[in-house]
């Protein structure tokens, strides 16, 4: 009775997610019957079924994140009900292959077995170490070991990494099973083990390629916020403003395009020392949005060309987007300078990442009742002010400290004081 | 688009299965080489379904889906002659198939179980390039070889280079056409505009319609329905008598990719449904089967044995798939170059002494 892996339906992806089934328990099913469609890192795709029968089992829950290599369905076509496989000749062989080792071959000791642990699974399709095309996708020794029923279910054969009998030694093959079978409950665990999901290791990609490539270094701030508190009371109030998303975020959105007029440098790419730094014509901020799909961060375009109207409206489109999951590549790729807002969070300050191939990012710090030294008619007395602080984090390669100084203390006169906007 | 206008592309069945005429190009086939088109059209659509289907069963690296296609492949089909040579891309199984070419070796290149497995001396097809525009340059060459070989004043084989409306934004297309045109190499250049070059839409490559580049080039161009198997084989079988007499040719055939542009794309994120439903109308299969049964040239048990037939073809499709080896490792050193000399011959023997090693022993190496 053979069951249906999970396909790599992209070049080189490991994973993918189950979107929806298509078939129950006691269905019959033809050949090249839809049985279910997953999201890949790619795409939404259908896969259609290589076998004609019932189905018997369905091993994955919509939502699952079921790794390639991995029986998700089994399909009874009236064959012999022998371990779960793929149903065809080759398949049937690598099997044999694999559990039978060739005579004479000497079994593996403990010391080779402890050994063992690192290979790649059988299943590992080669190209999954590849990397280029697959961009998304790391290599690794786990990147396509069958996990659950898959170790029971025989090696899996995929694409591109048939047996050629006599090609491996039998003595490999064997070790790598051992490997496989320890990693899948031999043993008890201790630790909560859990697995790294797509997001999870994108994000530790692109973090670890930024700290990397970049030299981060954070600067700090404190700012009266009182005229941006003051401010987005205004706009509030204002008829043509109502509806729109006005926030002190958006107060700096503006104040950071303002002061990129003169600190064009902050505005700037230098991916991997080219000869050429690029100095954006665009200001296109991406800000930091929690949402329920994760973070996420989308992009308004052509920040500099947009009033603040224009502009709320934009982020105002962009947040519910994000909101509700259905951001476009468009509406998120592209940024040249982030701001992260850490006044949600609670936080006074951050050295945030810088990301992509960007080269400074704003954590903008709570707004709060502090004390303010402030002076009137000659003397200084300390009142509650609302207050914040701004953290820039920027890649010291080719931003200079005395340029990030100048952006930051530009853009602290703004915050403080909205009407120097004139100026520009 | 006015009867006179020249970007009209040449159509002689219309997509509602009505015979048209045109002035300067007939169909001159007979009712047997129409049902052969129908055939062939069916059937490769048929091992493009069942070849996206193994891509999704994991049998398959990957696959380009061709439907939508099937119509000037057939033209073309119909048309080639046995000495004639023809480069194509990886999208023309449909026409790799009707020249001869075997299921085995078209699916064994997205198996990754061999690259070149078919003979092009014998099929006349040559190993497919996935190198986007990169053949119409070997094309050229072949068509200057064979030009050397002329005898006298006579006809010569025809050489057919396809290239997609990506692969004419690419220099390798544009000196192809620099050199055939200087050198006057009998060779056809089909630019298949399915409209997309994966996500960039044609009208962002080119301000003028792809045929009339030919111009630029001096040499004439002209534009045929894709989708429209007897224009198809009327231009392309004029356009390869020219160049048996000596001169390079360009057809634009106007048609549209129905699928993705491989099994690893989602055409939803850059295209919307409505374009896509447009072309559906203008399925160069539906329009011809319609032709024939409105003449009675095929009938509704012919369409029921055919549909048996297809059946069988994709079962033998799947089973060929499943069955097929992977090409020993070897055969990249021994097939690809003729005299490989010492530092291949090292590399070789290197390479089969690593694979004969335990991969754990290699990995710690």
């Amino acid at each position: 009775m053979p069951s249906y892996l999970m396909p790599d339906a992209g070049e080189g992806l490991i994973e993918a997610v189950i979107v929806e089934w298509h078939v129950s328990v006691g269905d019959r099913v033809a050949v090249n019957d839809d049985l279910l469609s997953v999201e890949t890192a790619k795409s939404v795709v259908e896969l259609p079924s290589p076998f004609a029968g019932t189905v018997t089992r369905i091993l994955a829950a919509e939502g699952d994140t079921v790794e390639v290599g991995t029986p998700v369905v089994v399909i009874d076509d009236g064959s012999e009900p022998a371990d779960a496989n793929r149903g065809d000749e080759r398949s049937r062989e690598h099997q044999e292959a694999a559990e039978s080792p060739a005579p004479g071959t000497p079994h593996p000791g403990a010391s080779q077995d402890d050994g063992a642990v690192e290979g790649p699974a059988p299943g590992a399709p080669r190209y999954a170490s590849r990397g280029a095309e697959g961009a998304a996708e790391p290599s690794g020794p786990a990147a396509a070991a069958p996990s659950g029923p898959a170790s029971e279910a025989g090696a899996p054969i995929l694409v591109g990494y048939g047996a050629t009998p006599g090609r491996v030694p039998p003595r490999a093959r064997r070790r790598r099973e051992h490997a496989v079978d320890r990693r899948t409950g031999a043993r008890p665990r201790r630790d909560d083990l859990q697995d790294a999901d797509a997001v999870r290791r994108a994000t530790a990609r692109n973090v670890t390629a930024s700290k990397d490539g970049k030299v981060h270094t954070t600067a700090f701030v404190e700012v009266d916020a009182g005229a941006v508190v003051d401010l987005v009371a205004t706009l509030r109030a204002r008829r043509d403003f109502a509806g729109l998303h006005v926030t002190p975020l958006l107060i700096w959105c503006k104040a950071v395009c303002l002061a990129m007029r003169t600190n064009p440098i902050i505005n700037a790419s230098w991916p991997s020392e080219h000869d050429r730094i690029t100095l954006h014509e665009s200001v296109n901020i991406g800000f930091a949005a929690d949402t329920p799909h994760g973070l996420l961060v989308p992009v308004i375009r052509d920040a500099q060309d947009r009033d603040l109207k224009d502009m709320a409206a934009e982020l105002g489109r962009l947040v519910k987007l994000a909101k509700a999951g259905q951001l476009q590549p468009a509406d998120y790729s592209g940024g040249t300078f982030s701001i992260t807002n850490l006044g949600g969070l609670g936080l006074d300050a951050g050295t945030p990442i810088i990301s992509g191939d960007e080269s400074a990012i704003l954590a903008i710090g709570s707004i709060r009742r502090r004390p303010w030294v402030s002076e009137r008619d000659g003397e200084e007395f300390i009142e509650p002010r609302w207050t914040s602080s701004m953290s820039l984090s920027f890649d010291h390669r080719l931003i200079d400290g005395v340029e990030a100084a100048r952006f930051l203390s530009d853009l602290a006169a703004l915050i403080t004081n909205p009407a120097l906007a004139m100026m520009y | 688009m006015g009867a006179d206008d020249p970007t009209r592309p040449v159509q002689l069945l219309t997509p509602d299965g009505r015979r048209v005429e045109d002035p300067r190009f007939a169909w001159r086939g007979g009712d047997t080489e129409l049902v052969t088109m129908l055939r062939r059209m069916m059937l490769g659509r048929r091992l493009d379904t069942e070849g996206a289907a193994l891509q999704r069963h994991g049998e398959l690296g990957l696959w380009p889906p061709l439907r939508g296609q099937e119509g000037y492949q057939a033209g073309i089909a119909a048309v080639i002659e046995p000495a004639d040579m023809v480069f194509a891309t990886y999208r023309e199984q449909a026409l790799a198939l009707a020249m001869g070419v075997g299921v085995a070796d078209l699916l064994a290149l997205w198996r990754g179980a061999g690259m070149s497995r078919w003979d092009s001396e014998a099929t006349r097809v040559a190993p497919f390039s996935i190198i986007i525009g990169s053949h119409p340059l070997h094309a050229v060459g072949y068509a200057m070889g064979v030009d050397l070989e002329r005898f006298g004043d006579g006809p010569v084989p025809a050489t057919l280079a396809l290239y997609g409306d990506g692969a004419s934004s690419q220099g390798d297309v544009n000196e192809a056409l620099v050199f055939a045109a200087a050198q006057d190499a009998p060779v056809v250049f089909c630019c298949v505009n399915n409209q997309w070059a994966i996500s960039e839409p044609v009208t962002s490559q080119s301000r003028v319609p792809l045929y009339q580049r030919a111009h630029g080039f001096g040499i004439p161009g002209i534009r045929v329905d894709g989708n429209d198997p007897l224009a198809g084989a009327a231009v392309i079988g004029w356009a390869l008598d020219r160049a048996r007499a000596g001169h390079p040719v360009l057809v634009e055939a106007y048609t549209y990719r129905m699928g993705a542009h491989t099994t690893s794309d989602d055409p939803g994120r850059y295209r919307g449904d409505e374009t896509s439903a447009d072309w559906a109308a203008k399925d160069p299969i539906e329009r011809l089967r319609r032709h024939l049964l409105d003449t009675g040239l095929v009938d509704d048990a012919w369409l029921r044995a055919m549909d048996a037939e297809l059946d069988d073809f994709g079962a033998d499709v799947r089973r060929t798939c499943r069955e097929l080896d992977d090409t020993p490792i070897e055969r990249a050193f021994d097939e690809l170059i003729g005299e490989p000399g010492d530092y291949l011959r090292a590399e070789r023997a290197d390479c089969l002494d690593w694979l004969s090693t335990a991969p754990d022993e290699g990995d710690a190496a």
